[in-house]
């Protein structure tokens, strides 16, 4: 019990990540309002008890969308960061484990990729891919992966390096093993936060692309693409906006809050700092 | 100057090339066809054939990179698709909203990010400190399109002290350059707190304590210039950030700089202007990287010796 | 300036200095920070639309609202009165003795804004460039078919020869695209950036993106338009028109989006214009893939479509639904509402009939501006078994897309593009574009390949005959063709909805939309 309140952000940021879990389970429970059935003889009704939201501008309710669009959220940011931080510290340790030309081809993609920021190789992506649920996916997926190169490389460096895989080969060893049995469980606790910590900015950019109409495809009630509805009808109707978006920062400051706990728990003095 | 700065100057246009070929490969990967888009919907197999080789997409990719980076060095970026204008001059047209934009926003999160860190980690645990802490990770939170259009409806719509969308006046840089610096500002903070909470935890500020020397002298004369390089590191990291975050609001606030001409090139695929856009984005980070290196290598003596 | 020595002067001096430099601070800062820093005189009017121009050219657009930004600096040789009656303008009068020819005279003493003559060598150029078949202009394609040549006859008339009878000929004449340009301008190529016309209202500037700015021009042969100077913006955000209105930054704004003109009608600041419209909405459905090739199918899609739910719901009840191919305002529009209703159990009986009681998906290209229509059809058609997929397109895309050829669409399984169209009060500019099969895409709107040959004789018999009986008559056996065959879901029009400042008098709307400022004024 003390632990829970030494560490408040964990706390907080559980209890925030938790009911995101569950609004994402349980959605068709909590709500009895389907999120795609129109009513277009009452657009944007006002809150009532049958709608405490209201209704958006095709007579939907905007509080079972915003609690089904709780899904779209969760699943961007487990695939995103589930993909991105898999491939990234697998590449990032294979580099620090082998060291040499090939951790400064890995370490010079890795930069070439850091170079843009990350919205526009989305964009780009996008722009090839076409726009599409899947294809942003893989968009936000391609440019997280360098902080997690990165790191893992990074902690693979601090933690021995090429040396000490060397020196374990040397007795027999495979350098996979040593990857995995020796480095990684060191390697865990930073990149265990980095994910947290960046799960937030990953619903963010996705809501964002959503937002610019290049994200889910309608009718779909993920919170960005609410938002980019409701936005034509601000100075008239706030509800479409202001709920899905009040959500949202709920849901991002729940895995920042998690993160900050994590790194307080896991991880209280940084990741251990090399010269890159 | 020294070797370090020097490698990182020699390796910038490595990056700049291979970044345009990045660009330039991904946007010839593009779907449909540029010459069809020119032409327009009615024309004849002819006239498309024209387009073609008027723009020189016959030849292998390899020659029309070359010729790209030909016509790049006398300034010709190319034609947009869209508004038939010189992507140079869309380039010129828009890219000053967006400069504006971006300082205004980028000064407004220094200005109150850094000093606010600065205070919050003189006094850890503290209430300042605390609610620092709380409202920086708010800040960090809140979508920046939404705090953006909830600021229009407060702001524009019902007070009406602001002007709503567009960039007719100065009034109407406000609510845009809010809505950019939140994120920022919150970043911005909560770094600087980590590293001066980190650097007055160091040994010589201790015995510059225990010598009685008054806080102020402590923090203006020892701890400020340990802190000046991690607070330029993390305040040159974030221009990325803030360089992206202007994509979404120029869209939010119809702001005419380059963040709102990349994505409308997006939708309307035109290839020039994306690939143009793309590139000056790449270049400001990486530039402002760079500048962001060379001035820790000026402020703090370790560097200096390479 | 030397200062007197005595203090009490001195004193009184610099007072004096403080004074007026804090009231030129003043005056410069109140100045700078007016309510969006726009100087308002009462000599002028802001026009906010939701597009800006593509062209200063009239012949190269086919937007309504370039047309408006365009009319007050262009003239054609007719206009049409509110009764929709063509009335002169450049030509003083006109005769044809068969249909085929038709001479105009010529008004004397007009000259371009740039001071060229307007005179028969200059009105022959305007349209040669038109029907030129190497012409690359926009609207090239609405003229090409109809008008043979124009010649000069003498300085002071014209006379035009057609390809066939066109009793529409004098509304042809009277759209935007079919103004009188400077030969000179024309000849130098400067056109598209620089309007030059005969109109009350002469070209000043044009800043891209931002803004074009008109001002009365001094030589106008007519009478002279009360307001000195018009400026023109445009923004793609329905607030932002709204509120433009609501500050004063705009005078008159158009179109205004459903949500907003409710408002501005109970807003006693403001006063609302709507008038029912020719923006007509419908799906063209390619007709060549399959199983669209199926007309029980295309019947089923309309009869799942409730136009009156839409019109209440996306309209906020600015609209009609169509019950026919032409607009209601349309001369002999055929209103069948039998085969146009709402009726869902009607249409899974015509897909089971089809064989496809299991459903079907239906792919439909749409621009951003119209994807609320699309949303609301996806929901509809869902509750008998279609699924609609939205594509969003925009811009040269969008157009690239709607008018590929029948290879391109089916390739990509396209399976509809959900259109809109003003065409004015022309029942022949409604109907040959959309459903002639000479006008099948690329070269033409007809973008789902609709290919009946008894709808092309009549279309033609229809335009090509001056008895009014008979083209009732022809004009309601095409439309009840078009109809059974459902080569279009058809939609519903839309209201024309201006929103304007009380006190701006004077504004008109042409049936389409296109908005006429040449005579208005703030009062």
């Amino acid at each position: 019990m003390g632990g829970l309140v030494r560490n408040p952000s964990l706390t907080l940021g559980g209890l925030l990540v938790g009911a995101l879990v569950l609004a994402s389970l349980f959605a068709p429970v909590l709500s009895a309002a389907s999120p795609l059935a129109q009513d277009l003889h009452h657009p944007f009704g006002g809150l009532s008890a049958r709608h405490p939201f209201g209704t958006d501008a095709f007579g939907r309710d905007i509080a079972a969308r915003v609690l089904y669009g709780a899904r779209y959220s969760l699943l961007e940011a487990g695939a995103c960061i589930g993909m991105a931080c898999t491939a990234g510290t697998l590449l990032g340790l294979a580099a620090g484990a082998r060291g040499g030309w090939f951790d400064q081809a890995v370490m010079w993609a890795m930069d070439i990729l850091f170079a843009f920021p990350g919205i526009v190789l989305a964009l780009l992506a996008l722009a090839l891919l076409g726009p599409g649920l899947v294809n942003m996916l893989l968009a936000i997926t391609l440019f997280s992966i360098p902080v997690y190169a990165r790191l893992a490389r990074n902690l693979a460096m601090s933690l021995g390096g090429a040396l000490y895989v060397e020196a374990a080969v040397a007795i027999g060893a495979s350098p996979a093993r040593v990857m995995f049995a020796h480095i990684l469980p060191n390697a865990a606790g930073p990149i265990i936060v980095q994910c947290a910590a960046s799960a937030g900015s990953v619903i963010l950019t996705a809501a964002s692309l959503s937002f610019l109409g290049l994200g889910v495809a309608p009718p779909a009630p993920e919170w960005g693409a609410m938002m980019s509805d409701g936005r034509n009808y601000i100075g008239a109707y706030l509800a479409p906006t202001l709920f899905p978006g009040l959500a949202m920062t709920l849901a991002v400051l729940g895995f920042n809050l998690l993160g900050e706990g994590l790194r307080q728990l896991l991880d209280p003095f940084g990741p251990i700092r090399t010269r890159s | 100057m020294n070797g370090y700065i020097l490698r990182k100057l020699l390796a910038f246009p490595a990056v700049l090339l291979a970044v345009s070929l990045l660009t330039f490969l991904a946007v010839r990967m593009l779907p449909g066809d540029p010459a069809r888009l020119i032409a327009g919907p009615e024309a004849s197999a002819e006239a498309v054939a024209a387009v073609h080789a008027r723009l020189g997409l016959d030849q292998p990719v390899g020659a029309q990179y070359l010729a790209f980076l030909a016509h790049a060095a006398e300034g010709d970026l190319g034609t947009s698709i869209e508004s038939r204008r010189p992507v140079v001059d869309e380039l010129a047209s828009h890219l000053p909203y967006t400069l504006a934009l971006g300082l205004a926003a980028y000064g407004l999160a220094v200005g109150l990010g850094v000093p606010g860190g600065i205070l919050a980690a003189a006094a850890p645990g503290k209430p300042w400190d605390r609610a620092f802490s709380a409202a920086t990770i708010l800040a960090l939170s809140l979508p920046s399109f939404w705090v953006g259009l909830m600021a229009m409806e407060l702001f524009a719509v019902r007070l009406r002290w602001l002007p709503l969308m567009g960039a007719g006046s100065a009034s109407h840089i406000v609510l845009p350059a809010l809505a950019l610096s939140l994120a920022p500002m919150g970043l911005i903070g909560r770094m600087t707190r980590a590293a001066m909470i980190e650097i007055l935890r160091q040994n010589y500020i201790r015995t510059a304590r225990a010598k009685g020397l008054e806080p102020f002298a402590i923090y203006v004369r020892h701890a400020l210039p340990a802190a000046s390089t991690p607070i330029v590191t993390i305040v040159g990291l974030n221009l990325g950030a803030v360089i992206a975050g202007t994509v979404v609001t120029e869209s939010v606030f119809s702001w005419p700089g380059v963040g709102r001409l990349l994505v409308d090139a997006v939708k309307y695929r035109d290839y020039p202007v994306i690939q143009a856009v793309t590139l000056v984005a790449v270049v400001s980070v990486v530039l402002a990287n760079l500048a962001a290196e060379m001035a820790i290598a000026f402020l703090d003596p370790r560097m200096r010796r390479g | 300036m030397a200062i007197p020595p005595s203090l009490p002067d001195r004193r009184a001096v610099c007072l004096a200095i403080a004074r007026s430099a804090l009231a030129a601070g003043v005056a410069g800062t109140l100045a700078g920070c007016g309510r969006g820093g726009v100087r308002r005189d009462a000599g002028a009017l802001t026009i906010m639309q939701t597009e800006g121009p593509r062209a200063m050219d009239p012949a190269n657009h086919t937007a309504t609202l370039t047309g408006a930004i365009l009319d007050p600096m262009y003239e054609g040789l007719v206009r049409l009165d509110a009764a929709g009656a063509a009335v002169p303008l450049l030509a003083t009068s006109w005769q044809t003795p068969d249909g085929l020819t038709w001479t105009f005279r010529l008004r004397d003493g007009v000259r371009f804004h740039d001071g060229a003559p307007m005179d028969a060598a200059a009105v022959a150029q305007s349209f040669q460039r038109l029907i030129d078949p190497r012409s690359a202009l926009a609207a090239a394609g609405k003229f090409k078919p109809i008008i043979g040549s124009v010649e000069t006859v003498g300085a002071s008339a014209v006379q035009f020869r057609l390809r066939k009878p066109y009793a529409d000929l004098l509304t042809l004449l009277s759209a935007s695209q079919a103004s009188i340009v400077s030969p000179r301008a024309a000849a130098a190529g400067t056109l598209q950036r620089v309007a030059c016309g005969t109109g009350p209202y002469a070209f000043v500037a044009w800043a891209s993106d931002e803004y074009v700015a008109q001002r009365r021009s001094p030589g106008y042969w007519g009478r002279a338009a009360r307001t000195e100077t018009l400026r023109w913006t445009w923004s793609s955000e329905p607030s932002v028109l709204y509120m433009a209105l609501r500050t004063g930054d705009a005078d008159i704004a158009t179109p205004l989006s459903p949500v907003f003109s409710r408002l501005a009608a109970a807003n006693p600041a403001l006063s609302l214009v709507h008038s029912p419209g020719t923006a007509f909405f419908w799906i063209a459905l390619n007709t060549r893939l399959p199983p669209l090739d199926d007309v029980r199918v295309r019947q089923a899609l309309n009869f799942a479509t409730d136009r009156a739910a839409l019109v209440a719901g996306l309209l906020g009840g600015f609209g009609q639904p169509a019950t026919a191919p032409l607009a209601d305002r349309t001369p002999f529009a055929h209103p069948d509402p039998t085969r146009l209703r709402f009726d869902p159990g009607q249409a899974r009986r015509l897909l089971s009939a089809a064989g496809h009681g299991a459903g079907l998906g239906v792919a439909v290209a749409t621009q951003a501006a119209d994807e609320p229509l699309a949303e609301a059809l996806q929901a509809m058609w869902a509750e008998v078994g279609v699924a609609l997929e939205i594509r969003r397109l925009e811009g040269g895309v969008y157009a690239s897309e709607a008018f590929a050829a029948p290879r391109v669409k089916v390739a990509e399984g396209l399976g509809g593009v959900l259109a809109s169209w003003s065409s004015g009060v022309a029942p022949d500019l409604q109907l040959r574009p959309l459903f002639d099969s000479a006008s099948m895409a690329p070269a033409g709107a007809n973008l789902g390949f609709y290919d009946d040959p008894a709808v092309d004789a009549l279309i033609d018999a229809a335009v090509g005959s001056r008895d009014p009986a008979e083209r009732r008559r022809l004009y309601a056996a095409v439309q009840a063709r078009i109809v059974a065959a459902a080569p279009a879901v058809l939609l519903y029009t839309r209201d024309d909805l201006v929103g304007a400042r009380r006190g701006v008098s004077g504004l008109g709307v042409r049936p389409g939309g296109e908005l006429v400022v040449s005579g208005a004024f703030k009062a």
